[in-house]
């Protein structure tokens, strides 16, 4: 199985399951939503009517963000407990949406993806993967916590020595490299566990994990070579994004970013199922 | 005879010192109690000072004195016991701070006795004066004389002294062989007459006081080393080995005296040319504006001497001109640099000593990777020469009015970075990479930011308190830095910045190489401005009060044509009525109708306007046209009514913004129709990144 071929029917399945993407960003629109409303709510109260907020149409200003802080920096951290809410919703919604996608990326290929089979998806898969959830904060605590914490000494005991700032620069930027690949394992064995839950019809998740790493330790340049291209081509994204958003700005140009903005969150969903989708050929083909 | 004959042979080498690095000005003639003569050898292996000092001290006031305390600052970082550590476990300073084994630092006196060689020794001890609660502090020691000085005579000291430099401290360290070394020697407080020594504690919080001198230090060091130092370096001599170099540096009419060697240093040297830096032109406007003759408004030229890591030297470039911006407009606005050399250290790497002041030595402090469009280290380069001016030259009492110098000194800044260099973006990087290469990063002057960091304590304590007595580190730095800046950033809006460049100029100049307090600026301000200026550093100096004025309500209707009721008319009733005013509406032409606009203005805070600097209130009508009216503001609310014919769309007060120190500029305005545009902007900013910061989350399961 090559790892490029599922690079491309992933990206094949991602580009017609525009539905799919459509429904992953207006969630993530909505909750998004509910965490920035009391803010927009008190702003738009205190500066709708003042002349000091025609300066906030023209970006971040000092002299109008001196106030929001003096404002409400009490205030902020009574908001807290309210950000909470929707922040473990939307922590459930990523687990009840993990089902969904992948419940329409096992779809047949001619079926039109809708809100109801999305939906139903969700539900039926729901809980298995909670447990799944469940079951991986252990091995992130075990692999970023103490995994990770030893080859971090290496890096601090390199840092601690520098005669330099560079020393302290590249021994930090490497530490957070070996965290980030780090995550990436562990995020992909769960990817994988999920895929097997589906493909198999079982509700078994332990089972399903250790079979998962006994997989992955046969196939494992190959399925994280996958997993990281596509990282790669992500941040890419993201980077040309950032670029094109600095040549927006003021007027017209403001409008244009709000738009390119939520462009870039729809392509970001759109890379979350490019990572399902390929994963699931990749795992499909394995086992075939 | 004799006695004379040394007596006078004294003075003239004193007097020979004062002019050899220092240029005369039009500032009073310095008053120089004190003469150093220090010899320091750097122990690189076991991180120890081992030196000597003669001091002549003289007695400048009417007083009698009959014992000297001497500040020993590096038995701050010698237990856990000292003001420094007290004050910082106060705060939210953990344990784990706390230096390891062998990096503690402190300060031993040796051996101190007088001139003849009588021992002083056996009477020295430890004292608190900054009350019972630092009893175990060891910083402050009280030193008995056998007989007292009297008024204008002298006592010289002989002290020998080891220090072991602390690893890691304030402002001072070692890190592998690299060495920053402040407030290392033992060093006199300041005797105030009628008032005994001022010496206080070294305190977390707090930063120094002393008084001026003529120094010369001969610093040893090992070959390799590359010294900095304050004042100018005059010897380098090296041992018949060949593996020890004694630099001798000398420097009149200074209050301090730091220094640095690290092998790995690389020392540039510049000139600052005044005739290629100030043009003619800039001469003449200044001189316009401070009402000064040209000639008094010459800058000199001064000596640059860089020390800088090898990994910063990219950066040399950015270094001098950053430094050269500040000697020209320091120089220009507040007074010329009367030292020969300034000397800019590129702090040694994990010293801690980055950002930090010393006469005629500052530190400033960069990142490998930096921005061109961050001033860094461009801020602190400026910032720190700055105290050279604020601090240096005007010797403020940094333990008990640190705002003198602190606030000060970022209002400077902030007008210099300004000037030089316009604004700048905010200086947000992660790990070690500046961001604003990848995101927009919002662009500033330091003003906004000053008022938008210094107003949040406004409610805590008075700008001027003792800096070990507010209440956290946070309001310290905030009241004394940026509360104060915007308090002098509104004092310049109020009086114009011709007034408040000649306050700052009349207090440099006239307080050079003495030791000025907050009343001392307030007499300047007063006689510089002309005016009565207490209300103002009464509230914002001295007190903790809220200055907000907003406008609360703004309503315009349609005055009617007549009024209803019945009037006296021609010795008859006459009654208006609701069907007579409709048959005048129809007669009046409607283009011609009147609007009754009623606006008020609420005092929200408790600190007032004062007299001459009313609260001025401007209404724009939808016609384009514009009124304005003032309110002297001493009472809670004021209600305007303007009749006109078009309704008002908005209304302001302090419309040229002014009053900085306005707490909520929100609430200043007024609009008859709002808008959500500015809104909207900001909260899909917020959307957006909030949408992110969920997907990241969403990832993890």
């Amino acid at each position: 199985m090559g790892m490029m071929k599922s690079f491309k029917q992933g990206a094949g399945i991602a580009a017609r399951r525009s539905r799919l993407i459509f429904y992953l960003w207006l969630a993530n629109l909505a909750f998004a939503f509910l965490v920035v409303a009391p803010f927009a709510f008190l702003i738009g109260g205190d500066f709708s009517r003042s002349l000091l907020g025609e300066r906030l149409a023209r970006g971040v200003d000092f002299l109008w963000l001196g106030d929001v802080i003096l404002k409400y920096q009490d205030a902020l951290a009574g908001l807290s407990g309210w950000v909470l809410i929707p922040v473990v919703l939307y922590l459930l919604w990523s687990v009840f949406s993990s089902g969904g996608i992948l419940g329409r990326i096992t779809s047949k290929q001619d079926e039109r993806t809708t809100l109801a089979g999305f939906l139903s998806d969700g539900c039926r898969y729901f809980f298995r993967f909670f447990r799944v959830f469940l079951l991986s904060i252990p091995v992130y605590l075990l692999v970023l916590g103490l995994v990770y914490r030893l080859i971090g000494t290496l890096f601090d005991s390199w840092s601690k020595n520098a005669r330099t700032e560079w020393g302290a620069f590249w021994a930090s930027n490497l530490k957070l490299l070996v965290f980030l690949l780090l995550f990436s394992l562990v995020r992909m064995l769960f990817d994988y566990v999920k895929i097997r839950l589906v493909v198999e019809q079982s509700r078994k998740a332990f089972r399903a994990t250790v079979l998962t790493f006994g997989f992955l330790v046969r196939r494992l340049a190959r399925a994280w070579g996958l997993y990281l291209l596509i990282g790669v081509l992500s941040l890419a994204v993201s980077l040309l994004f950032l670029g094109v958003s600095r040549l927006l700005a003021g007027g017209f140009g403001a409008i244009l970013l709000i738009v390119w903005e939520q462009i870039y969150m729809a392509v970001r969903q759109g890379f979350k199922v490019w990572f399902l989708s390929s994963e699931y050929h990749f795992y499909w083909d394995s086992v075939r | 005879m004799k006695k004379a004959l040394v007596l006078i042979i004294l003075l003239a080498l004193g007097l020979a010192g004062t002019g050899l690095f220092l240029r005369a000005q039009n500032a009073p003639e310095p008053v120089l109690p004190l003469r150093y003569e220090i010899w320091v050898e750097l122990d690189n292996v076991q991180k120890m000072l081992h030196g000597r000092e003669d001091i002549a001290w003289r007695n400048t006031t009417r007083d009698e004195v009959k014992e000297i305390w001497f500040h020993l600052y590096w038995n701050a970082f010698k237990n856990e016991r000292s003001a420094f550590f007290q004050d910082a476990k106060d705060q939210t300073f953990a344990r784990s701070e706390l230096p390891k084994e062998g990096e503690w630092g402190w300060v031993d006196v040796v051996r101190i006795e007088l001139a003849d060689g009588r021992d002083l020794k056996p009477g020295m001890e430890f004292i608190s004066p900054d009350g019972p609660r630092y009893q175990g502090d060891l910083t402050v020691l009280r030193v008995p004389l056998p007989e007292p000085v009297i008024p204008g005579g002298e006592v010289r000291l002989k002290i020998e002294f080891e220090s072991k430099v602390p690893r890691r401290a304030a402002r001072t360290a070692y890190y592998q062989d690299r060495f920053f070394i402040g407030q290392w020697f033992p060093k006199p407080g300041v005797y105030e007459e009628g008032k005994g020594w001022n010496c206080h504690a070294y305190h977390e919080n707090s930063e120094f006081f002393a008084d001026y001198a003529d120094f010369a230090v001969h610093i040893t060091v090992p070959e390799t080393f590359v010294v900095g130092a304050s004042g100018k370096q005059t010897v380098a001599v090296r041992d018949e080995k060949g593996k020890k170099t004694t630099y001798t540096y000398r420097q009149s009419a200074i209050h301090d005296f730091a220094w640095t060697a690290d092998p790995a240093f690389i020392k540039v040297e510049r000139d600052f040319i005044a005739s290629e830096e100030v043009t003619a032109t800039e001469y003449r406007d200044l001189s316009g504006r401070l009402g000064l003759p040209v000639e008094e408004l010459k800058l000199p030229d001064v000596q640059m001497i860089l020390l800088i890591a090898p990994q910063h030297k990219a950066q040399i470039d950015r270094h001098f001109k950053a430094l050269k911006a500040a000697l020209k407009y320091y120089g220009l606005w507040y007074g010329p640099y009367p030292y020969e050399t300034v000397t800019m250290v590129d702090p040694p790497y994990r010293t801690g000593s980055g950002g930090m002041e010393y006469p005629t030595l500052f530190t400033a402090g960069t990142s490998a990777i930096t921005s061109d469009r961050v001033w860094s280290p461009e801020g602190v380069i400026i910032h720190e020469f700055g105290h050279g001016y604020w601090y240096g030259l005007v010797g403020n009492n940094e333990f008990e009015e640190a705002w003198l110098d602190e606030g000060i000194n970022t209002y400077s800044t902030g007008k210099v970075i300004a000037k030089a260099y316009g604004l700048g973006a905010l200086p947000i990087s992660f790990k070690g990479l500046p961001l604003d290469k990848l995101f927009r990063v919002p662009s500033y002057l330091d003003y906004e930011l000053d008022r938008a960091a210094g107003l949040s304590v406004v409610e805590l304590d008075p700008i001027v308190t003792a800096s070990w007595l507010f209440y956290s580190r946070l309001s310290y730095a905030l009241n004394v830095y940026q509360r104060a800046a915007t308090t002098l950033n509104t004092l310049e809006r109020l009086l114009g910045e011709d007034v408040m460049v000649r306050i700052l100029r009349n207090f440099q100049m006239g307080y050079r190489f003495r030791h000025p307090g907050s009343e001392d600026f307030i007499r300047i301000a007063e006689e510089t401005a002309g005016r009565d200026l207490g209300w103002f550093f009464g509230q914002f100096l001295y007190d903790t009060l809220n200055f907000d004025y907003g406008v609360d309500g703004l309503r315009s209707t349609e005055k009617p044509v007549a009024d209803l009721g019945v009037f006296d008319k021609d010795g008859k009733k006459d009654e208006t009525t609701p069907k007579k005013i409709d048959e005048l509406k129809k007669k009046k032409d409607a283009s011609k109708k009147t609007f009754l606009s009623q606006v008020t203005i609420k005092r929200q805070g408790e600190a007032k306007v004062g007299p001459g600097f009313p609260v001025i209130l401007e209404v724009v009508f939808e016609d384009g046209s514009r009124e304005t009216r003032t309110w002297d503001g001493q009472a809670r609310w004021e209600t305007f009514h303007f009749l006109k014919p078009a309704k008002a769309a908005s209304a302001r007060i302090d419309p040229e913004n002014r009053w900085l120190l306005d707490s909520n500029l929100a609430n200043n305005s007024v609009k008859a129709k709002p808008s959500r545009a500015g809104v909207w902007r900001i909260t899909s900013l917020v959307l957006f990144w909030t949408q992110n910061v969920l997907h990241v989350l969403g990832g993890l399961v």
